[in-house]
């Protein structure tokens, strides 16, 4: 299982680890059932600690996308499509909540956040 | 055992003249890397050998993995592997012939291991100790606690000298070590960004005593650095009981939190702050606030 962590990227390891894995699941990349690497292995592979595997397993597991068997690790839940979606969308959400944030932070109003957002959006799907 | 402690201190105390060591409560479970942190002079390396019984406590309690560090010391001392801060190997000693001479204290001892070790380390076996390098030096004394794969991992300043590619093949060692969940580290570091990438736990020790001590994560979770604007000094008396410190003026205020639990942003501007801002601040800037003691 690739996954890369970014010390630039503002966003903390566990979450970067969550996003990547939930990826995986929602694009059908990784398959129902398949096994996880152990968070002990898997914070060996990043050089990371294994709280923030752990927790990024957690988080996971919160969301329905993989469960835990006591002694055995940890597998991909059989999600379909509809929950898949559920997931990807409730992810879009956390991602826009903190960038919204952001702006609103920062002074700017609301219908412009509305047309600056359209406008890249539009852009992406003339591509 | 998956939820035993790995080290224990309650009420030790240490006083020397000018200088005082006072640990009320220190733990952490087996599993775990546990990262001490502090300036120079805090106590890091005092604690260490308390528990290795190299300096002797006044008053308190210690146990290592379970067991009181006294009373079974020779026990303990079999299942722990302690690097110290100078390097005192025999000057005229090679790695070959002090792995032989370490080798007969433990039962457990690997010699495979430990040639394995110093090949992924890159420890020339016939090189005089006074030969080597600093980081080799400490890349020989680390090579020498791990052979016989100890359950507790005592390790003072084991990054300091190191290249960074070194460093990294270090990182991943004590990621190694914990693949079985019996067993743990403890490593102190003036670097920051060694604890901050492999530690499960973090303690920041200042002037003796731990100021703070908490999982990684929640540490992470908790600290904010905080903007805000406040036109009372009623408003500001208020918040202050949210800021670990805090600078202003002209009614504008800069400070830093260890509570950002629940929701800091609506917490601070029900309390009369306006135009408040968080952003997270990583593990070195909460250990540069805490030591100064300001924002």
């Amino acid at each position: 299982m690739l996954i890369f962590l970014s010390p630039q990227n503002p966003i903390p390891f566990y979450q970067q680890i969550v996003e990547q894995i939930r990826n995986k699941i929602c694009s059908g990349e990784m398959e129902p059932h398949e096994a996880l690497p152990s968070i002990r292995q898997l914070a060996k592979e990043l050089t990371t600690s294994v709280i923030t595997t752990k927790r990024a397993y957690e988080e996971l597991e919160r969301e329905g996308l993989i469960y835990t068997r006591a002694g055995k690790g940890s597998f991909v839940s059989p999600v379909d499509k509809a929950a898949r979606r559920k997931a990807a969308l409730n992810a879009l959400e956390v991602r826009l909540r903190g960038i919204l944030e952001e702006a609103i932070a920062s002074g700017i109003e609301p219908d412009e956040v509305k047309d600056v957002f359209l406008y890249v959006l539009e852009e992406l799907r003339r591509q | 055992m998956m939820n035993s402690t790995a080290m224990e201190l309650n009420g030790v105390c240490k006083k020397y003249p000018g200088f005082t060591l006072e640990i009320d409560n220190f733990s952490f479970s087996q599993g775990a890397i546990m990262g001490l942190l502090g300036p120079n002079g805090a106590g890091k390396s005092t604690m260490i050998k308390a528990t290795m019984n190299l300096v002797r406590i006044d008053r308190g309690s210690i146990t290592l993995l379970g067991r009181d560090y006294l009373r079974e010391e020779i026990e303990i001392k079999k299942q722990v592997g302690y690097v110290p801060e100078e390097c005192n190997l025999y000057e005229e000693a090679a790695a070959g012939w002090l792995g032989q001479f370490v080798s007969k204290y433990y039962k457990d001892w690997d010699h495979c291991f430990y040639h394995a070790l110093l090949e992924k380390f890159g420890v020339d076996r016939n090189k005089k100790v006074k030969k080597l390098s600093k980081g080799g030096k400490m890349k020989l004394s680390l090579c020498l606690a791990l052979a016989h794969r100890p359950r507790l991992l005592l390790l003072d300043e084991p990054t300091s000298g190191l290249d960074p590619v070194v460093r990294h093949d270090f990182l991943k060692e004590l990621l190694e070590v914990i693949q079985d969940e019996s067993r743990s580290v403890l490593f102190s570091s003036h670097i920051v960004s060694d604890i901050e990438k492999v530690a499960d736990y973090v303690a920041f020790i200042k002037g003796g005593q731990i100021a703070l001590c908490d999982e990684k994560e929640n540490i992470l979770d908790r600290w904010r650095r905080v903007s805000f604007r406040a036109k009372d000094s009623g408003a500001l008396e208020r918040l202050k009981e949210y800021l670990a410190y805090y600078k202003g003026e002209d009614q504008n205020y800069q400070g830093v939190s260890g509570d950002c639990g629940g929701d800091l942003q609506k917490t601070l501007t029900s309390l009369g702050a306006e135009n408040v801002q968080l952003s997270p601040m990583s593990l070195e800037e909460i250990m540069i606030v805490i030591s100064r003691g300001e924002v």
